[in-house]
């Protein structure tokens, strides 16, 4: 029990531990719940602002979160890797449940229409933050899947090109042309509501 | 917006996004539970 407890704080303490030591980590939590307690404690955070940005709904994004982790543990024994690896497994995971999600939700379609609805909206309310927070929301979730995961993965979690590429099983140069095709899409449909203003209409 | 400015807009987005430690805390009971009934 002891050798146990110390095992867990050396993992708890060495943030960036070493590959073997981290692939020690996921043996562990196999079969002890307090290893994959910390390990869940670990990733929890990332993954909570991963869907946040996906979703842009705190709730949706907290269901999202559950269903990832409780997929976790019933396949956690298929598992093999290192932590970093388990941190893009995650990252997999929860990008199949929210577009699978956004699929089935019709928030695309709710989204289109609100895009759509929303073209004539003024200036004075462009300006404000939350508003053109979520104009850049609907405007994202019209963007094709691809496009959507990228842009999150880069902007809002701060990954460089080869980081994402590891995640979705694709080279750095894919991931850079998605990244700039995506960025341009979005960038027009934002616009699109800017234009509306300086018409001073509908489009 | 042109390329750069949207660029930047893009990386300097502000979101609410603290995660709440009281579903990561609930969350975990779940897991506990679902952990016992997978090994």
């Amino acid at each position: 029990m002891i050798a146990e407890t110390c095992k867990i704080r050396r993992f708890a303490i060495v943030d960036d531990c070493s590959e073997l030591e981290s692939a020690e980590l996921i043996v562990e939590a196999r079969t002890n719940y307090n290893t994959f307690s910390l390990l869940y404690r670990r990733h929890y955070d990332v993954l909570s602002k991963y869907c946040i940005h996906r979703l842009f709904d705190r709730h949706l994004a907290e269901d999202i979160t559950s269903q990832v982790f409780l997929c976790v543990v019933e396949k956690f024994h298929s598992f093999k890797g290192t932590e970093k690896q388990f941190r893009g497994w995650l990252f997999v995971i929860a990008t199949n449940f929210i577009n699978e999600h956004l699929r089935k939700a019709v928030i695309h379609k709710k989204a289109q229409e609100y895009f759509r609805e929303n073209s004539t909206i003024h200036n004075n309310d462009i300006e404000d933050k939350a508003v053109k927070l979520e104009s850049l929301k609907n405007a994202i979730h019209t963007l094709k899947p691809k496009y959507q995961i990228i842009i999150t993965l880069h902007y809002f979690e701060k990954m460089k090109p080869d980081q994402i590429a590891q995640i979705l099983g694709t080279s750095a140069a894919t991931v850079r042309s998605q990244l700039s095709r995506g960025v341009e899409k979005l960038r027009k449909k934002m616009n699109i509501i800017d234009n509306a203003f300086h018409m001073g209409g509908e489009i | 917006m042109e390329n750069k400015e949207f660029e930047k807009y893009l990386n300097n987005i502000e979101f609410e996004d603290k995660p709440d430690h009281a579903h990561r805390d609930k969350l975990e009971k779940k897991l506990q539970a679902s952990f016992v009934d997978h090994s």
